[in-house]
């Protein structure tokens, strides 16, 4: 079943055009990865899907409705989780403080609230010790991991992972991408944007590379691996 | 947050030298602001004591917005002046209770305060500033071009000549006025002080730190400030109103005028912004010192005191950008022997007999 499905959008940023057209579907249960260089548009899409970013052109229907046009804490409600490209965490709050401010729309609901929390701790065991650590001490790794379970509160049908390998040390990255691998398989649908092109190829079901506001190449991960494109842009092979 | 209230009940329970202190302090403190203006006997002092209740009532409504919140309001003096004139017109003009016209005056200020919000809460901080700071001079335009509320000579009140807490007008001393600020001063400080530690503050910590982060989480951005933009405007108007009924005199010249919000954006910073006692710390240093200042230079150097205040906003933000508060959180160390002495529970209850 279909989850997410962009309807060729465009997004403009005043008078520079992001992304031109931009048409991609995720199934649900799937982990799909979009790659692509700098400035490709990755992140625009993402905000573009969640809402911050309007759309000129195009449409965006997530689970049967049309959302293009939602506000950002409107697709929150849908199910849509963003994890922000650097974290984006609040610096001068405790891990506990941010991890609740998740479940923003679940707010009155303090039981549930609880026992997500809990959830979370068991899935990152590190950030039950930092609870009530400003998250501006956090090192790079736990503050994705932190990142990730803020997004993880609403209990989200869909995640989307903006660069989490970015800024976090090349052996802690691994278990990032293992938590991710994690996350999916608890059934919970994934759309990761990444410039790691080999591990993010390895983990997903299907690819999309993304050139310049533009989607020039799709497929499996395995054949996108193999394609010669891919890897004289990417892999330097 | 169930386990912090939790915790925080325990804490009570036990009796620590820190409560001790502050209950005796507290008590002190009010003694003493209530016997305020029977010590000190001279109009002048007293006359000093309101007028740093007053600001202090404005910049921490200012707080609010611009110290809690994320955008630097500029234009405070707008919600102040809507106070003051809504009061003064609907009493000189219709003979209405200032009491109601205050009530009047919030709404009028509050449903402004949305209006202006829609659009320039989409700005960045520093941008709605700016955009405050203008629409400051347009009320000031409209306001001294305006007919009905007496455009640029203003609105005089009647002069009862007799004390009538209904009518807010007090004969011969200011004692009534006093009690009425401090009234309205412990007032909006323990509303700002609830709003601080509910959700809503929580959010709008959440959103001072990153707004964007906030907004994908899926906070409401632009409810949230609407909120604390309505708060805060009320504040503002009422001290507006307080103003108005103490002069009994308003003019668009004085109240729609950037020296007003400064004395706001003053009190609240130099005390320390996004604290509850900041502002009124403020207030207390910078009312009398400019007052002072005033009286000591005078005549030829009249705006003397706006330019030592420039001059200090200037030395705060490069310098102590958290206030004097903020001073006192920067050296936690040092204080931190004081306060782990004051933590020390003095009589325990039976709930610890357990962990012991």
């Amino acid at each position: 079943m279909m989850l997410l499905e962009l309807k060729s959008i465009r997004v403009q940023y005043s008078e520079i055009i992001a992304l031109h057209e931009v048409s991609l579907h995720i199934n649900e249960g799937e982990l799909v990865a979009v790659i692509g260089s700098n400035g490709a548009g990755k992140s625009t899409m993402l905000r573009a899907i969640c809402g911050i970013n309007r759309l000129s052109s195009g449409e965006i229907w997530f689970d049967g409705k049309k959302i293009s046009s939602m506000k950002a804490f409107k697709t929150v409600e849908m199910g849509i989780s963003h994890v922000p490209e650097g974290r984006r965490l609040f610096p001068r709050m405790t891990v506990y403080e941010n991890l609740t401010l998740g479940a923003w729309t679940k707010r009155k609901d303090t039981i549930y609230i609880q026992q997500q929390i809990e959830k979370v701790y068991h899935l990152f065991p590190i950030l039950k010790e930092r609870a009530s650590q400003k998250a501006e001490t956090l090192s790079g790794g736990q503050a994705q991991q932190c990142a990730i379970g803020r997004a993880l509160m609403c209990s989200p049908r869909m995640i989307m992972f903006d660069e989490p390998s970015l800024g976090v040390q090349p052996n802690i990255v691994a278990r990032i991408f293992e938590n991710i691998q994690q996350i999916n398989q608890q059934g919970i649908t994934v759309l990761l944007v990444e410039q790691n092109v080999k591990r993010a190829l390895d983990l997903a079901d299907r690819a999309y590379v993304l050139q310049t506001g533009n989607i020039v190449l799709e497929g499996t991960g395995t054949e996108l691996m193999k394609s010669v494109m891919v890897q004289k842009a990417y892999l330097g092979i | 947050m169930k386990d912090n209230g939790k915790q925080l009940m325990n804490d009570t329970r036990k009796i620590s030298r820190g409560m001790v202190f502050r209950v005796i302090g507290g008590l002190c403190l009010a003694i003493f602001l209530l016997s305020f203006p029977h010590i000190f006997t001279s109009n002048y002092l007293r006359n000093l004591a309101i007028l740093t209740c007053m600001w202090a009532i404005g910049g921490q409504a200012w707080n609010v917005l611009s110290g809690y919140g994320s955008r630097y309001s500029m234009g405070h003096a707008i919600f102040f002046g809507l106070g003051a004139y809504s009061s003064a017109v609907l009493f000189t003009k219709y003979g209405i209770s200032p009491w109601i016209g205050m009530i009047i005056g919030m709404l009028v200020s509050s449903s402004i305060s949305v209006i202006v919000g829609f659009p320039t809460f989409k700005l960045t901080p520093a941008y709605y500033g700016m955009a405050t700071l203008g629409f400051t001079f347009t009320l000031q335009a409209v306001f001294l071009n305006w007919r009905w509320v007496g455009d640029s000579r203003g609105v005089f009140m009647p002069l009862l000549r007799k004390s009538s807490i209904l009518d807010f007008q007090f004969a011969n001393n200011k004692t009534q006025y006093y009690y009425i600020v401090l009234f309205l001063l412990v007032l909006s400080y323990l509303l700002v002080y609830k709003v601080s530690k509910s959700k809503l503050g929580f959010y709008i910590r959440a959103m001072k730190e990153d707004e964007l982060a906030a907004q994908s989480l899926g906070v409401d951005v632009m409810k949230n400030l609407q909120i604390v933009g309505i708060i805060s405007a009320s504040l503002a108007s009422v001290a507006g109103t307080f103003y108005a009924q103490y002069m009994l005199y308003v003019d668009p010249m004085s109240v729609y005028n950037s020296i007003t919000s400064n004395n706001f954006i003053l009190s609240a910073t130099l005390g320390g912004i996004a604290t509850i006692a900041g502002p009124l710390i403020g207030a207390i240093i910078f009312i009398p010192t400019g007052e002072l200042i005033r009286g000591w230079i005078g005549g030829s150097g009249k705006a003397f005191d706006q330019m030592l205040w420039g001059f200090v906003i200037i030395l705060i933000a490069i310098y102590r950008p958290s206030g004097i508060l903020g001073w006192f959180k920067e050296h936690a160390k040092f204080f931190s022997g004081i306060s782990k002495w004051m933590k020390e529970p003095i009589v325990r209850s039976n709930h610890d007999n357990s962990r012991m």
